[in-house]
């Protein structure tokens, strides 16, 4: 991750000679933070695969009924169904789809078995859309975590003044303004009247996305201009309060030169809060991607979800809330890790 | 009550107008009237219905149609006038019904310490765990997509991040004093939930109340733009976005209009919200500037000869610093300081002594500038106007020792770097290590790599004082300007950190700069002494001198006002408050606080003038005001009363901490009429006995009797009447009071409630203990951030006086307030304790206060009684070692016996 290695660069002491610096983590203190945190996560997942299922399993009109019609004979109806397991037992069904995803096997897909199909196993229809969507956002989150860093500190160090007041009314115009409207007017201008990129991201089954790259930069675009907007201000939010912080009027008593107040008082402390507002950010992230990949067509996970969705499509929409829920609290267990990494004061306590 | 919501309307309507005068609340408020207007009054504009079709599909804007028509052939302009309102109704009835919801469930669960509060977090944990929009499809399309459904599932969606942060602010109000008043006074949960907390979270939560309408906004929009949402032909602004993209070439403003439509929508939402936070943030974080006002006075001739002081160390002459354009906060500071000498600086919160101390240095914090004058150091004069050529002079020539230990070292450095980057800066040439090391030890800390690399957070508050003195000690400055260094510090810690101190400065010849509020502290350290007031230097001279017979009024205030744990004696408090920045009289600013004032103090400012032996006073009236005679307080008789609290081997630990307790088999009597003084270091465990007697906190083991009766655990298990004869007054008068409720309310409710009396009785009750606590008859209309800190705390006195209790329980009431006014706290406690035949338990580590007031005096440490007895023998003669260091350590008055009537 990126963020990942911001660390060192940031933390690392300057030259000073006092001594080694940076300093070996007391395993002591993380590693049982480690796994409380990582057995949390599980039974929060859990959890929320109870939440999915339960959704799923009440949505109205069963799989059989969306692909046979509304006129379809009750007999076939519930030949399908049975053939599902849907006659059985909620809880019965949940420990069954448990088990296998313990097994590593994500189920079969409802509507390609009501469709008469021998098989049709949820992992590699949602596999390759994974593996685009990872890629989409791994693209934004790389671009993301600098140019927000950048974007947030130097608008909280030049508080309100004028690059400040350029910056800030800039990111909280963007912060409000929702994918879809974004995505729509990238469009407009980048298709329709410059005509330089494609409006819609076209992947032939087999390739990747980075076989065509100018298929990303319409995606990426409109995902950074919203995530970019919201942390760059948490980020100066952050940056301020640092800056306000008796350490820091301290340094500059002593008489310390601001860039080394900047470097060493105040990058260092706005660091950890920040790895949060990141967490959160790309969490975000996952949510606007499923928007996005609607506008654009582009064949990932989000767009998969929408049409799993709409066509009742129960076993992928379960497999993809899993999915995208194991990246949201993995988010979580990471940013945590990263902060105790980070604050001295939390990672040396015993 | 009817004042309440008054006031609470009150408060809003400012802070609505007050936003609307920045500029971006402007705009936002503009924006969203407008959009509002779209929304709502548009189909009333529409020129066609939303659903005719007018011409060919996807015609560009022309003849007859404004903005062209739709994939269907329908009117853009018709169905952008109609597309408002349900995506913006839908979203604020959704929102609404978040909040409705939201708000009491994180009320509940952050109040009540039970099963609630896990069971209901874990469960908001789970639903977090998820894309809002993914968890808003699961249950959109799980119940349907009818407008009711996408209500419900954008109130579900929000509903658990509300009420997450209404939790988090419930918990934090939950420990403010005026909520344990609330709770010890007996009140149902229901009710503390409604008075004390809902006023004082509803401010954060209505300020972002906008961004749930926009993220409800973005919801709806969203479900809509994926074809999940309502169903065509309904029109509205995000379906429309989608339904045109197949006729993006030939008519984009199809897409471009709905498009800009919700940017508006959720921009000047967001606006809106963004500057009422800021404006909720601003009020709550910096004092009201009032209206700033020109400088009363002339500017003073602002070049002064060069080079007049060129003998002296630090020559200041006619400072001036002000709010950037606004009113003075110092002004007119002149000052020399001689190589080796220790100056003093003393004055009230407010009086700019620390505005002053960091002047000297060439810094201003945010929002203040330095106006006039100038600052010499070893005849250079120290670059006002330049901060890169100051900060050059800073740390090597002058440095600065700041109040504030724990906070004032930067976290995430080790100490031994701390102390190494003042070298490093400023002497290249030596080794930063073995420096260090040198420094270190020098200020007695251990030097050791293992103790450089320890972080902030692993060292006491004195060691990180110590730390801060060595980084000011780095680069052999001439000066070093302490601003408070020893106010946040224990006792004990603080005698250490003040010998250290006054070693350097005798043994090593080092000049100081020594700023603080304690007239005592500074008598022990001071050659000289200047006393500030509003901004001004008012008396100034050789500190014996100034201290045996001080010649301004308002030092003759201070002098009088310190207690002294050897001696005591009547205290004589300065009545009245401070002057703020920017309110000071256009005469002599202590004018309206002077016994001596007359036409000429309030028409003229005087001007520092010698008056005798090297004394300069800033008085037209000076020299006329003489110490009193120091009325001794005679130990007061002991008469047997009869017991009125027993405590009897009481034992009390924090939850979660069981196996260490903080009390361990305390017992003692307080006698009817009497003042019993709980003292010690903090930690000792004083406050813990105070809650346990109010019945906030359970103890672990042990009884109190009350008057024969024994007492339950916890308020809410007490009789109202016993919960009535003990009242509690706690430390921190900016939390006593609750700020959203008027001060007559507030004292007026245990009236009510506990000596059960009507409405009126208690509002008249309310008008006399205000009156009787000394405050103006205005007060009562009065939220409590109008009032100051002395002001405040004599108003829960008189709150907890409205019970008319028989115990009254004093946590540290004083230890907040500057001297002055602790005086005259003092003096008003002991007056009503004489007048009403009160209880007091007096919990407090000022040994001083102690003498003043109290007929007994218990000495706690770790927990434990370790000397108990009348206070002139326990002081006289104490027995025990850790007495004996309590009161080795506490400060007196330099020359306070001199002063003394012989006898």
């Amino acid at each position: 991750m990126t963020a990942a290695n911001e660390t060192p660069r940031s933390a690392r002491p300057a030259a000073t000679g006092a001594s080694a610096g940076g300093g070996p983590v007391a395993p002591s203190a993380v590693r049982p933070f480690l796994i409380r945190r990582t057995s949390q996560g599980l039974i929060t997942l859990l959890a929320a695969s109870v939440l999915v299922f339960l959704a799923v399993s009440v949505l109205p009109g069963s799989p059989a009924a969306a692909v046979l019609g509304r006129h379809a004979k009750p007999a076939l109806l519930a030949r399908i169904d049975h053939q599902l397991g849907y006659d059985r037992p909620v809880p019965e069904r949940y420990l069954d789809w448990l088990s296998e995803l313990a097994q590593g096997d994500l189920g079969q897909s409802s509507i390609g078995l009501a469709q008469g199909k021998q098989s049709a196993p949820v992992w590699p229809l949602v596999r390759p859309r994974l593996v685009n969507t990872a890629i989409l956002a791994a693209i934004t989150i790389a671009l993301l975590i600098p140019l927000s860093l950048f974007l947030g500190v130097m608008a909280g160090v030049s508080a309100g003044r004028w690059r400040d007041q350029v910056i800030s009314t800039t990111a909280l115009i963007f912060t409000a303004l929702p994918e879809f409207v974004v995505g729509s007017l990238v469009i407009v201008v980048f298709f329709v009247w410059l005509d330089l990129l494609p409006p819609v991201s076209l992947v032939e089954p087999g390739e990747t996305p980075l076989a065509h790259p100018d298929i990303l930069v319409l995606p990426v675009l409109t995902l950074l201009g919203v995530s970019v907007a919201a942390t760059a201000r948490l980020v100066r939010v952050g940056t301020i309060e640092v800056l306000r912080s008796a350490y820091v009027e301290t340094a500059r008593l002593a008489g310390i030169s601001e860039r080394r107040v900047l470097r060493r008082y105040v990058l260092r402390n706005a660091l950890a809060p920040s790895v949060q507002i990141f967490a959160i950010s790309i969490q975000y992230l996952f949510g606007g991607v499923i928007v996005t990949e609607a506008v654009f067509g582009y064949p990932g996970l989000g767009s998969e979800l929408v049409s799993a969705v709409s066509s009742h499509d129960n076993t992928v929409v379960l497999a993809i809330a899993v999915i995208l829920a194991a990246i949201y609290i993995s988010i979580n267990v990471i940013a945590d890790l990263l902060v105790i990494l980070l604050v001295p004061k939390l990672r040396t306590q015993g | 009550m009817s004042a309440g919501a008054n006031d609470g309307g009150r408060r809003r309507d400012s802070l609505l107008l007050r936003f609307a005068r920045t500029r971006r609340g402007r705009a936002g408020l503009v924006l969203l009237g407008l959009t509002f207007l779209l929304a709502f009054l548009g189909p009333a504009l529409a020129p066609h219905s939303p659903t005719a079709l007018i011409g060919p599909p996807g015609s560009p804007p022309g003849t007859g149609t404004l903005l062209g028509t739709d994939f269907l052939g329908r009117d853009v302009l018709s169905r952008v006038l109609y597309g408002g309102r349900s995506v913006l109704g839908l979203s604020l009835a959704a929102t609404a019904i978040a909040l409705a919801f939201a708000i009491p469930i994180g009320m509940v669960a952050g109040y009540s310490r039970s099963l609630i509060d896990p069971v209901l977090m874990r469960s908001v944990d789970v639903i977090l765990a998820f894309p809002p929009l993914l968890f808003f499809l699961l249950v959109a399309t799980s119940f349907g997509t009818s407008r009711l459904t996408l209500i419900v599932a954008v109130a579900l969606v929000q509903m658990p991040g509300i009420s997450r942060i209404v939790y988090g602010a419930v918990r934090e109000a939950s420990v403010r004093g005026y909520v344990e008043a609330a709770v010890a006074r007996g009140e149902r949960t229901p009710a503390i939930l409604r008075r004390e907390i809902l006023p004082n979270i509803l401010g954060p939560l209505i300020s972002s109340a906008g961004l749930y309408l926009t993220f409800s906004i973005l919801l709806i929009a969203a479900v809509n733009f994926l074809n999940l949402g309502l169903q065509p032909p309904a029109s509205n602004w995000a379906l429309m976005i989608s339904e045109n993209r197949q006729i993006l070439t030939l008519n984009p403003w199809a897409t471009i209009v709905p498009a800009a439509c919700i940017c508006l929508l959720t921009v000047s939402v967001n606006l809106v919200g963004d500057a009422v936070s800021a404006e909720l943030d601003r009020t709550s974080t910096e004092p009201e500037v009032r209206a700033p006002a020109p400088p009363a006075t002339e500017p003073p001739p602002p070049e002064p000869p060069p080079g007049a002081g060129g003998a002296s160390l630090l020559a200041v002459r006619d400072l001036r610093v002000r709010l950037r354009g606004g009113p003075a906060v110092i002004d007119e500071v002149s000052l020399e300081l001689p190589r080796g000498r220790a100056l003093g600086v003393v004055g009230e919160s407010g009086s700019g002594k620390s505005t002053l101390a960091l002047a000297l240095l060439g810094y201003v914090r945010p929002g203040v500038e330095i106006a006039a004058g100038a600052v010499e150091l070893e005849g250079e004069p120290m670059p006002l106007d330049d901060e890169r050529r100051a900060r050059a002079l800073r740390g090597r020539v002058i440095a600065h020792v700041p109040q504030d230990p724990a906070s004032s070292l930067n976290p995430s450095l080790r100490i031994g770097d701390s102390v190494a980057d003042v070298i490093v800066e400023h002497r290249p040439d030596l080794d930063p290590v073995a420096t260090t090391v040198e420094l270190l030890s020098r200020v007695r800390l251990p030097s050791e790599e293992a103790f450089r690399r320890r972080f902030p957070h692993q060292l006491s508050g004195g060691q990180q004082q110590r730390v801060l003195i060595a980084m000011a000690l780095a680069c052999t400055p001439a000066l070093i300007v302490l601003d408070e260094p020893t106010t946040g510090l224990d006792v004990l810690t603080q005698a250490h950190v003040l010998a250290e101190i006054e070693a350097l400065h005798r043994d090593a010849g080092l000049a100081l700069i020594y700023v603080s509020h304690d007239l005592a502290v500074v008598s022990q350290i001071a050659d000289e002494i200047a006393v500030m007031y509003a901004g001004r230097i008012v008396e100034r001279g050789p500190t014996a001198t100034v201290l045996s017979d001080p010649q301004h009024p308002y030092t003759r205030g201070l002098v009088e006002s310190v207690p002294d744990h050897l001696a005591p004696h009547a205290l004589n408090g300065i009545p009245g408050v401070s002057v703020g920045v920017g309110e000071r009289p256009r005469g002599c600013s202590f004018a309206p606080r002077c016994p001596l004032a007359d036409a000429r103090c309030e028409a003229e400012m005087p001007l520092l003038a010698a008056a005798r032996d090297a004394v300069e006073v800033r008085c037209f009236r000076a020299g006329e005001a003489r110490l009193h005679e120091r009325v001794l307080r005679p130990p007061r008789v002991e008469s047997a009363r009869p017991a009125l609290l027993s405590v009897d081997e009481l034992c009390a630990s924090h939850r979660g901490r069981e196996s260490r307790p903080v009390v361990e088999g305390v017992s003692f009597v307080i006698h009817q009429g009497e003042c019993l003084a709980l003292a010690g270091e903090s930690g000792s465990g004083k406050t813990t006995i105070a809650r346990v007697i109010a019945g906030l906190h359970r103890p672990s083991a042990g009884s109190l009797t009350l008057g024969g009766e024994r007492l339950a655990a916890t308020a809410g298990e007490r009789p109202r009447e016993q919960r009535r004869r003990i009242q509690i007054v706690f430390q921190n008068p900016d939390e006593s009071l609750n700020p959203r409720r008027l001060v007559a309310e507030q004292v007026a409710r245990p009236a009510r409630l506990l000596a059960g009396q009507s409405a009126a009785a208690a509002e008249q009750r309310a008008a006399a203990l205000l009156e009787r606590v000394r405050l103006p008859e205005r007060v009562g209309t009065r939220l409590p951030s109008e009032l100051s800190g002395g002001e405040r705390q004599r108003v829960a006195v008189a709150r907890a006086l409205a019970a008319d209790p028989q115990l009254l329980v004093c946590d540290e009431i004083t230890s907040a307030l500057d001297v002055s006014v602790q005086a005259a706290v003092v003096e008003l406690l002991a007056e009503l304790r004489a007048e009403l035949d009160l209880s007091l338990l007096f919990i407090t580590h000022n040994l001083g206060v102690v003498a003043s007031l109290a007929d007994r005096v218990l000495i706690l440490s770790e927990g434990r009684v370790c000397e108990g007895g009348p206070v002139g023998e326990v002081f006289a003669a104490p027995r025990d070692r850790r007495t004996r260091e309590l009161l080795a350590a506490a400060p007196r008055l330099a020359g306070a016996a001199d002063s003394l009537p012989a006898g």
